[in-house]
């Protein structure tokens, strides 16, 4: 069990840093999917399948349609982003160094002091009765989330007047 | 009682009508009357606050619980509570949307439809913060308050408006990590995260369950930092504060980096009481803060970054006041987070009429204009003295009480530091009131008049209010004393 | 229930002065005034209180706060003292201003200030509270700078700004010396804390505040400075009433209220001393009038600490009796040197000479104040200094003594030069600014600024004739 957890950590970082670092959006987006389906994998094999379920469906699936239908509608070429950030060529390596420091400060906090989760235990409540009754407040929440990432999208894609 | 469950119902529902109303409404009229829904909107949270304020006091109660979409029957479903701290926020958070509408009507031409939304989601955003009993659903809510700052900041879309947002949203996303990593902490600890489970857990825990949790709160501490633009974490604020118009710096400034930043401190502070850990790094992070900010703002020219500079030195007060532990204390924190809500967006009022008026927010461009625009003058000189401390307006009370709160809870090296901190603050407001209006007109200020409408009644009121709460302070220590809180 | 009187006393400027600017909108005459009637208000409630002074019934009155914050007014002998020597020469100087800034703009804001700065004052001597003494105390600064900044130019400005900063710094840390007090007494209230020891560093902080206040060396920089204010300004703030709040806090928190170490009896005359010498050297060296004059009140204000500090009786009536003195005739004299700069447009002492022709009344207001400041019998001056320097041999300290009757002598001196190079000498006027014929018809100040300065002169003399009166008063402080 615990070795399928690791090998999914280490694709999982893998995958969102080659998302992070690609120099092409759709190859970043794609990368994404593959992150979020390791993701998936993972919280299916701790027990929690309805929250793997939603992860695939919606972060690796509806997420990445979006994604990429945005960026096919974008029409900017590598070559014009590139262009921008020419004057930053020096620093092309410091976001691996960044991300290395940051798994030694973390693995180093972490060594020692905390057991890898185990699986989790089987609610014996149906998620639709934890999500309506006892996380009312986080429904609201979510809602106006994804109202505002609606309106997100509005605001900032929005084909300027002039 | 019925009335009290209305006026708890206004905070999470009338927003949201009112984003109803205007998605639904004939898009010309909305336009043009976009304030008058939004400033309604800010005025019956306003009156639900002190309303719910005053029949918690008349009833004795320290804490109503509500629900929204159920009934109460089913136990553990009454997920939210209305507390007088709380109720507090709530009517600051009131004010100062009403501020930054009365300035939206005149700075903000175009997007006003968007704005209407963003500036409702983000009051539901903070409304669900300060009400939740749990701190899960507080993440959630904090999450749709970064993200509709993100999106308010970056609303016009010049480049200088989107490297600000970007800016805020990347540092912001450090202090969701860290907040939502201390949350599964806890959670593998408590097994749930709602406030009343998580007060024992420092008892209940041994050896390296126990490193766990003081790794959680530091986490905990780190994130809610960032978002309050406490240093070392301040490096978003002089930026995001300048490129956003200025009705989003009012709410940046004057709400959203205290209930996002303060009130989550102040969770912490609650949910672990007497661990001097916190203390200590809370104090170290206030007075860091003060200091670094009124620094800073010394070499500013820019208006808006020198206010901005002022919030990261103010937010140090604050700080340092959650940081004694004790109930005075606190009291003398909520009472700074009102006041510099007050004077701060009178700061930012200010910004904006001169930017309506002059057309620049220079400082160096600028010079006397107290003979063309008094009330402008005016309201900059009480926000000044109440960000000084300078009796007897609002300020002062809150620091006082700071101070003494900090004296008598042993820190006293500390109490004397962050009131001598207090002439830095005198020095580079002195220089904003001497380079801005304090002096003689210039020629090409000759014909500079004074700014009408919104924002001049704005400036006026919160006039008003900051030294009618100066002046009437001791009438709120009389009642807390009576209350017995002090 | 005759306490209400002070709040009326205290209250009535510092909320009257709002009105100001708006009747200023429609009525000028009217709101000069009201200003004068705000302050005179003043005068007759601390009048009132003299008479609970006597009676032995002291007027008093309390709010009762938390955490050790309950304020209230008290008009002890020290108090009444104060408020009538304030009040007084406060109206004087509000007459004044009608015929000095009458042609100025910023009038509305003028009038507001100098009322709400009495009033502030007022609620200095009358507090009872640590923190009440505090919160007046910023107010006084925060009309200081509005007041010194009024012309609004650069150099005013920046000079406004820096005043508001020392004097600010100065309280803050006074501030925190009354934190410590509290840290140990857990009150703000003075009632409370009478003949409590206080530790050194406590004293030490509240004396920085008193020294910045007070124009003490090394904190007297700004006074000199804020001469760019106007006249009556000058005269106000520097002279009879704002750097008096210094020597007052002294008289109130270390003579009357706590107990402090006995170093202190050489520290603050030592200080003292160092101040009044080099201050009364610069002023020989000063061509403008006004920071000749400024100089001088820090050297004089070194006299009072000197009065105050010195632990014996006599010293301690003459450092009180000094307050009125001075405040009287130094008001006099600036306000006379806001008259010849009124009528010359300069305050450059070498363009000067031969005003006592032009100018007799004035020249006559200028020499009864300079003779009570220089010492001379039988102006009170005179018998003040006699008083202090009486009091600081008394105490066994011989070498301050006779520093300060060398400072005494350097008063003479400087002003002497003063008095010779404006108003006697040969006829000297500024070219720039006259030909001879135009200088020829500069007259007298205004009817209204003139009799304000006699009224002050003459007031010198007749205190001083008349002493036993204030004295008597004066030594119901210490008894």
């Amino acid at each position: 069990m615990e070795v399928i957890i690791y090998i999914c950590l280490a694709l999982l970082l893998s995958f969102c840093i080659l998302a992070a670092m690609s120099q092409s959006l759709l190859k970043s987006a794609i990368f994404l999917a593959f992150a979020s389906a390791t993701l998936g994998v993972i919280l299916f094999v701790l027990g929690a399948p309805w929250a793997a379920v939603i992860e695939v469906s919606a972060c690796s699936g509806l997420v990445t349609v979006i994604f990429i239908s945005a960026i096919s509608l974008s029409r900017i070429k590598k070559e014009e982003v590139q262009k921008l950030y020419a004057d930053k060529k020096q620093m092309k390596y410091l976001p691996y160094i960044l991300i290395i420091a940051g798994i030694v400060i973390i693995v180093a906090a972490l060594a020692g002091s905390v057991a890898l989760p185990g699986t989790a235990v089987e609610s014996t409540e149906d998620f639709r009765e934890v999500f309506w009754n006892s996380r009312q407040a986080d429904i609201l929440g979510q809602i106006v989330s994804i109202l505002i990432g609606g309106i997100a999208v509005y605001v900032l894609m929005r084909e300027s007047k002039d | 009682m019925n009335y009290l469950n209305y006026a708890a119902a206004v905070f999470l529902l009338i927003p949201i009508a009112a984003i109803a109303i205007n998605n639904i409404c004939p898009k010309p009229y909305m336009k043009k009357n976009f304030h008058t829904l939004t400033g309604t909107v800010a005025v019956f949270q306003i009156a639900a606050a002190a309303y719910a304020l005053c029949a918690m006091n008349a009833n004795g109660l320290t804490a109503y619980d509500f629900s929204i979409l159920s009934n109460l029957k089913i136990t553990g479903s009454a997920l939210f509570r209305l507390t007088p701290v709380s109720l507090i926020f709530l009517l600051c958070i009131g004010m100062v949307a009403f501020v930054s509408v009365a300035v939206a009507s005149k700075t903000v031409e175009s997007m006003r439809i968007s704005y209407v939304n963003l500036l409702m989601t983000m009051l539901i955003g903070m409304n669900g913060m300060v009400l939740v009993k749990d701190l899960f659903t507080l993440y959630v809510f904090l999450d749709v308050v970064g993200i509709s700052s993100f999106v308010l900041i970056s609303l016009f879309r010049s480049t200088k408006a989107l490297e600000g947002s970007v800016k805020y949203l990347v540092i912001s996303e450090f202090a969701t990590i860290f907040i939502l990593t201390a949350l599964a902490f806890i959670f593998m600890q408590t097994g749930s995260l709602a406030y009343q489970d998580i007060g024992g857990v420092l008892e209940g825990a041994d050896g390296s369950q126990k490193n766990l949790i003081y790794l959680s709160i530091a986490l905990l501490i780190a994130g809610f930092s960032i978002k309050a633009g406490a240093v070392p974490f301040h490096s978003w604020l002089p930026d995001a504060h300048q490129s956003a118009d200025t009705a989003v710096s009012i709410l940046l400034s004057g709400i959203v980096i205290k209930i996002a930043g303060v009130y989550g401190l102040f969770m912490v502070v609650s949910l672990f009481p007497g661990v001097r850990a916190v203390q200590i790094a809370l104090a170290a992070i206030g007075v860091a803060s003060i200091l670094t900010g009124a620094l800073l703002a010394l070499r500013q020219t820019h208006f808006k970054r020198i206010v901005a500079y002022s919030s990261v030195s103010q937010i140090g007060y604050i700080l340092l006041g959650l940081s004694c532990g004790t109930t005075v204390g606190l009291i003398g924190a909520v009472a700074h987070v009102f006041s510099h809500a007050a004077f701060k967006t009178t700061l930012f009022s200010n910004a904006a009429a001169l930017h309506e008026q002059v057309g620049t927010l220079d400082i160096d461009k600028m010079g006397g204009l107290q003979s063309r625009m008094p009330v402008t003058s005016l309201s900059s000189v009480v926000a000044f003295l109440s960000t000084a401390g300078i009796p007897p307006f609002a300020g002062f009370w809150s620091k006082l009480l700071i101070i003494i709160a900090l004296w008598t809870s042993g820190s006293a090296v500390l109490g004397g530091v962050a009131l001598i901190a207090s002439i830095f603050t005198c020095a580079y407001l002195l220089r904003l009131q001497k380079k801005v209006f304090f002096g003689e007109t210039p020629e090409h200020l000759k014909n500079v008049t004074e700014v009408k409408g919104g924002i001049k009644f704005v400036e006026i009121a919160l006039t008003v209010i900051t030294s009618a709460t100066g002046i009437l302070f001791p009438l709120v220590l009389i009642y807390l004393q009576s209350r017995g809180l002090i | 229930m005759y306490g209400w009187i002070l709040v009326i006393g205290i209250l009535t400027p510092l909320l009257g002065a709002l009105l100001l600017p708006v009747i200023g909108k429609y009525n000028v005459k009217l709101r000069n005034r009201t200003a004068f009637a705000l302050v005179a208000v003043s005068f007759v409630c601390a009048a009132a209180a003299l008479f609970g002074v006597f009676g032995d019934k002291l007027f008093s009155i309390r709010f009762a706060l938390p955490l050790g914050l309950s304020f209230g007014f008290r008009a002890d002998a020290l108090a009444v003292f104060m408020a009538l020597t304030a009040s007084f020469v406060s109206m004087i100087i509000v007459l004044y201003s009608y015929g000095y800034i009458h042609h100025y703009e910023n009038q509305n804001e003028y009038y507001m200030m100098v009322v709400v700065f009495v009033g502030a004052m007022m609620g200095i001597v009358y507090s009872t509270n640590l923190i009440a003494l505090y919160v007046f105390w910023e107010i006084s600064s925060l009309c200081c700078w509005r007041l010194i900044g009024f012309y609004r130019q650069e150099i005013t400005i920046r000079r406004a700004n820096k005043t508001f900063l020392v004097t600010v710094l100065g309280a803050l840390i006074m501030l925190v010396g009354f934190f410590g007090i509290y840290g140990q007494t857990g009150t703000f209230e003075l009632m409370a804390m009478n003949g409590v020891h206080i530790p050194d560093w406590t004293v030490a902080l509240i004396l920085f505040g008193i020294l910045s206040k007070s124009a003490t060396f090394p904190l007297h920089s700004w006074l000199p400075d804020a001469g760019v204010a106007p006249s009556p300004v000058t005269s106000l703030l520097h002279a009879a009433v704002l750097v008096k709040i210094g020597v007052f806090a002294y008289a109130r928190l270390f003579i009357l209220t706590f107990d402090v170490s006995k170093s202190f009896q050489t520290i603050v005359p030592t200080i003292a001393a160092v101040s009044a010498l080099y201050c009364a050297g610069v002023a020989f060296k000063e061509n403008d009038i006004k920071r000749v004059l400024a100089y001088s009140t820090i050297s004089q204000l070194s006299f009072i600490l000197l009065g105050l500090s010195c632990g014996e009786k006599i010293g301690i009536v003459g450092g009180l009796l000094y307050i009125l003195a001075h405040s009287t005739a130094k008001a006099g004299l600036f306000l006379c040197a806001g008259i010849v700069e009124h009528s010359l447009h300069t305050k450059d002492m070498r363009k000067m000479g031969g005003l006592a022709k032009q100018m007799p009344l004035t020249a006559l207001a200028f020499a009864f104040c300079m003779f009570s400041i220089m010492g001379i019998p039988p102006f009170l001056g005179f018998f003040t200094k006699h008083m202090v320097i009486e009091g600081i041999i008394e105490n066994g300290n011989v070498l301050l003594g006779a520093l300060f009757i060398l400072c005494a002598v350097m008063t003479v001196l400087y002003l002497v030069r003063l008095y010779i190079k404006v108003f006697f000498g040969p006829l000297n006027f500024p070219t720039e600014t006259f030909t001879a014929e135009a200088f020829a018809k500069v007259k007298e100040g205004s009817k209204i600024m003139v009799v304000s300065v006699m009224i002050l002169g003459i007031a010198s003399l007749a205190l001083g004739i008349f002493s036993y009166l204030p004295s008597q008063l004066a030594s119901m402080i210490w008894g």
